[in-house]
């Protein structure tokens, strides 16, 4: 059974002649450790099927299961501990706490969740990540391609069903971006990590195993590389 | 604590000790309530004792103080102790209501423990069965059920538990997958690979017709034997590459790794290509610091980095430049080959790491298979490898290697 199945995902915004169909009837799925890049312009409909994915909105029809669990099928409540243990964010901002140093970035997800972090593991994510030497540095005190790190780092931590990205590379310079992109490699093939990123740049979706496009609501699949 | 925090995160845990407070409280409370009972009746026994020694008293003919001070004496005589052996009150007797309280006692501790016992026998039998059916699960899982799915809101320890067999069961289901790929995999290259053949064999099938039917024009016999030549040499790659990359698939592949200078990785992979970048008028430049290293298998790495600078030229224009970088960042170390030629279209760019893909206008006489080649061996050893380019803007191919730790002794192999 595939980690993620989207199945005829349709979000409209407003009614009437004012309506706006952001996603049209959109399908596909997702193996676990598959590394997919949903690309398209602006205001394609990328993001409003990233956030529907993530339980961030409400699609209007369609569902979507994550590890074998219907999203929408769960209330408010439950729906947020599901997100919490089974999804993982990386943001355009990364949207890291600024009082928290890097570990407690990291381990933020876990701790809310009344868990107690593995040491080794922790160690093993910041070794990975480039960190090591930055654990105790705050956000501001990082640059932005370490602080995109963190966010990665916080969204592998609590091992999750799936990670989403939403635009990681879009703050970063070329070189950052290339860590960036390589980092989410790394972790689908090392960690078995399955990564739906969201992304204009055609460019950096070439290193993923599976291209969607999405283009005025519509979804494409463009292929993917074998192996 | 920590034990102890953890128990109370799991829901089933927190009702049983919530249960055994509250039964516990009411235990309390239930002793101070007979403790107080019991007291009152002590205090009844007593003044009915001295009501009826005042009334003895006064009837004999003793005066109210004397009675009152016979009353109040608490201290014992010798003389008191011998007229209670006379009359046979010398040993304390058991009360009347003293059975009634013990059995009253025993009924009302007998509640509260049958409570305690019911409540904890049906939190082991609920736990009992929901193990089971956990368990069942697992059975499942490992039968290679697909529907099987371990819970995943369940807190504290057997949380954590559920939470780890199912990644263990997502794991293996994503492994079973993986093998279903991996033979349609082969099924579908053993399909290309006779699709790659079939048309150099028919092609050296002619070349030989031609040789056989006109043996005695030289002309003729030197340029169809170049070109047997020349598909053999294309099949003989073709094979060799291909047995090697269903090597590096099933892992059969045993690298090397050592520190390797990334100076003379590039260096090395270059030196064959120079004299060709040479003859076809193209600048191919290395830069870099000195003392950057990663750890890589040299010889294998070398090949890919080889095929990625091969790839490069092959899609270089005359007057063109390919440029070999390298450093080292907090991810490890980077290779980078950039070319300025036409740079590789939207349409192909995200097929470029397809085995047997060579692009909508193919360069060359290459297999299609350097790109895939270079990635899985990079990918093999902790690595990994990127593509950038924009149509008529050149390519940027950019290898990731772990980097080398400090200190070892770096490889000039």
């Amino acid at each position: 059974m595939p980690i993620l199945q989207v199945t005829d995902l349709s979000k409209t915004y407003g009614t009437g002649d004012a309506a706006v169909h952001a996603l049209r009837g959109a399908s596909f799925s997702l193996e676990k450790g598959e590394f997919a890049a949903v690309v398209g312009e602006s205001g394609s409909g990328k993001s409003t099927l990233l956030n529907c994915i993530g339980g961030l909105e409400t699609p209007t029809a369609g569902q979507v299961i994550i590890d074998g669990q219907p999203l929408f099928e769960l209330d408010e409540e439950r729906r947020t501990l599901f997100r919490r243990r089974r999804i993982g964010f990386v943001f355009q901002s990364f949207h890291l706490i600024a009082e928290l140093n890097v570990e407690q970035n990291i381990l933020f997800p876990l701790l809310l969740d009344g868990r107690r972090p593995d040491g080794d593991e922790l160690e093993e994510l910041l070794a990975t990540l480039g960190l090591a030497e930055r654990r105790h540095h705050l956000p501001g005190q990082l640059s932005g391609g370490q602080q995109q790190r963190v966010a990665i780092g916080r969204a592998l931590m609590t091992r999750p069903a799936l990670i989403l990205a939403d635009e990681p590379t879009g703050n970063l310079d070329r070189r950052n971006s290339r860590e960036v992109m390589e980092l989410l490699t790394r972790a689908s093939r090392l960690y078995g990590q399955t990564v739906l990123m969201i992304t204009h740049n055609s460019e950096l979706a070439a290193g993923a195993d599976r291209v969607l496009r999405v283009s005025d609501g519509v979804l494409t699949d463009l292929g993917g590389a074998e192996g | 604590m920590r034990a102890l925090s953890s128990v109370w995160q799991d829901r089933g845990a927190r009702r049983l000790l919530t249960g055994a407070l509250w039964l516990a409280a009411g235990l309390c409370l239930w002793g101070m309530a007979g403790g107080w009972l019991a007291a009152l009746g002590a205090g009844a026994a007593r003044r009915e004792l001295l009501e009826g020694l005042a009334a003895g008293l006064l009837e004999q003919g003793l005066t109210p103080g004397q009675a009152a001070a016979a009353l109040t004496r608490t201290a014992p005589s010798e003389a008191g102790r011998q007229l209670l052996a006379q009359m046979g009150l010398a040993r304390p007797r058991w009360p009347a209501w003293g059975w009634a309280a013990l059995g009253a006692g025993l009924a009302a501790g007998l509640v509260p423990a049958a409570v305690m016992l019911a409540g904890c026998a049906r939190w082991l039998c609920r736990r009992e069965g929901v193990c089971r059916a956990r368990l069942q699960l697992v059975r499942r899982c490992a039968a290679g059920d697909p529907a099987a799915r371990l819970p995943w809101d369940e807190g504290g320890t057997p949380g954590l538990l559920w939470q780890a067999v199912d990644e263990l069961a997502a794991a293996l289901r994503a492994g079973q997958a993986r093998e279903h790929r991996g033979r349609e995999f082969l099924k579908t290259t053993m399909e290309d690979i006779s699709h790659q053949l079939k048309t150099p064999l028919a092609a050296l099938a002619l070349y030989d017709q031609i040789l056989l039917d006109d043996p005695a024009d030289a002309g003729a016999v030197a340029r169809f034997a170049a070109k047997s030549a020349a598909a053999v040499d294309r099949m003989t790659r073709l094979v060799q590459t291909l047995l090697r990359l269903a090597s590096l698939d099933a892992g059969g592949i045993a690298f090397a790794p050592a520190p390797c200078p990334l100076d003379r990785l590039a260096a090395d992979a270059a030196e064959p290509l120079t004299a060709r970048a040479a003859a076809e008028g193209k600048a191919l430049t290395l830069a870099g610091p000195p003392g950057a290293a990663v750890l890589c298998d040299p010889a294998w790495t070398g090949e890919a980095v080889g095929n990625l600078i091969k790839n490069a030229l092959d899609h270089t224009n005359p007057g063109g430049h390919v440029a070999v970088r390298w450093g080292t960042g907090p991810l490890g170390g980077w290779l980078t080959v950039t070319d300025d030629g036409p740079g590789i279209p939207a349409r192909d760019i995200h097929h470029i790491f397809k085995r047997f893909y060579r692009g909508s206008a193919p360069r060359g006489e290459g297999l299609g298979l350097g790109l895939p080649f270079a990635r899985t061996v990079l990918e093999a050893q902790g690595g990994g490898l990127q593509a950038e380019s924009e149509e008529g803007r050149g390519a940027v191919f950019t290898a990731f290697l772990p980097a080398a730790p400090p200190g070892g002794q770096l490889s000039t192999s």
